[in-house]
């Protein structure tokens, strides 16, 4: 287990998520996808966070160290908030066209 | 050596989970498979020494993230059929691809250890303790709440802020179209 398996296997996942994103008509899988991307960008930054020279944490090396993971925590707090704020996003859509294809959803902003 | 043979392990797991979110059949199943990677990515936080990531993944994602989505796939109707892929699937695999080789090119050529010398080089480190190797992280939560009150003090202040107009911004979208349904 290096840096770099951990970081190909987040780069794997990245570019499922992107191919997701770009290839699915519903929305609610582009979320999903959305997903994977955030977490596949947190688990790259947690590695990077393993793998940081450091020795035993102190006040010098805890912040070099442990940035990471707080990037990874700050991460999951906009993952989250974006998944509220988006499938709320498609209920409204869903009420409007009866669809969740996300070609229908140009003129949102009239309704 | 064990901890190798379990990464391994994870990490097909990992990719599978994430290959049939695309490929299953039916929207629910995706969601449930979300929540297996969404597992599979607490597993490796573990495995990384990172327990309360891990622990906060395994509560934010699969207890809320997951339930979340299954919830709106039930709340709207036409399960079977959204699963269509539109005519950019070839191109974005493509790009995908040509994506993921120069991205693992880089990966595997560079040379990290020089990276972690010149930043134990460029930092402020004065004890001896500071050593080349990778960080011992004992009591890694106590130095991580330190940290967040400390040095992230603003950023996880805008986070908050951040949930909150979300919260907002969800309960508003949906208003506007309960009083659009009643007139």
């Amino acid at each position: 287990m290096t840096l770099s398996n951990i970081l190909i296997v987040s780069a794997v996942i990245f570019v499922i998520g992107l191919l997701g994103t770009i290839s699915k008509k519903s929305t609610v899988l582009v979320i999903m996808s959305m997903e994977l991307m955030f977490n596949a960008a947190a688990l790259s930054f947690v590695a990077f966070s393993r793998f940081a020279p450091g020795g035993l944490l102190g006040v010098e090396s805890a912040s070099r160290v442990l940035s990471g993971q707080v990037m990874a925590i700050f991460i999951i707090a906009i993952g989250a908030a974006e998944a509220a704020l988006a499938l709320s996003l498609v209920i409204a859509i869903y009420r409007e066209k009866s669809s969740i294809e996300i070609t229908n959803s140009i003129d949102i902003k009239e309704a | 050596m064990f901890i190798d043979a379990i990464f391994y392990l994870v990490s097909i797991l990992l990719i599978s989970n994430s290959l049939l979110i695309l490929f299953s059949k039916n929207v629910y199943r995706s969601a449930v498979f979300l929540a297996f990677s969404m597992l599979c990515f607490a597993a490796m936080y573990f495995m990384l020494s990172a327990e309360f990531i891990g622990v906060i993944q395994i509560l934010v994602y699969v207890g809320a993230v997951s339930v979340l989505i299954a919830l709106s796939v039930m709340l709207v109707k036409d399960v079977e059929k959204s699963t269509d892929n539109n005519k950019l699937l070839y191109y974005s695999s493509i790009v995908g691809l040509i994506f993921l080789v120069l991205i693992s090119f880089f990966i595997v050529n560079f040379n990290w250890d020089d990276f972690s010398n010149e930043i134990l080089n460029n930092s402020n480190c004065l004890l001896s303790s500071c050593g080349a190797d990778p960080g011992i992280l004992i009591e890694s939560t106590n130095w991580l709440g330190k940290l967040i009150t400390t040095d992230f003090m603003v950023a996880f202040q805008l986070s908050g802020l951040i949930l909150l107009a979300s919260l907002i911004g969800a309960l508003a979208l949906l208003r506007v179209r309960m009083n659009n349904d009643s007139e």
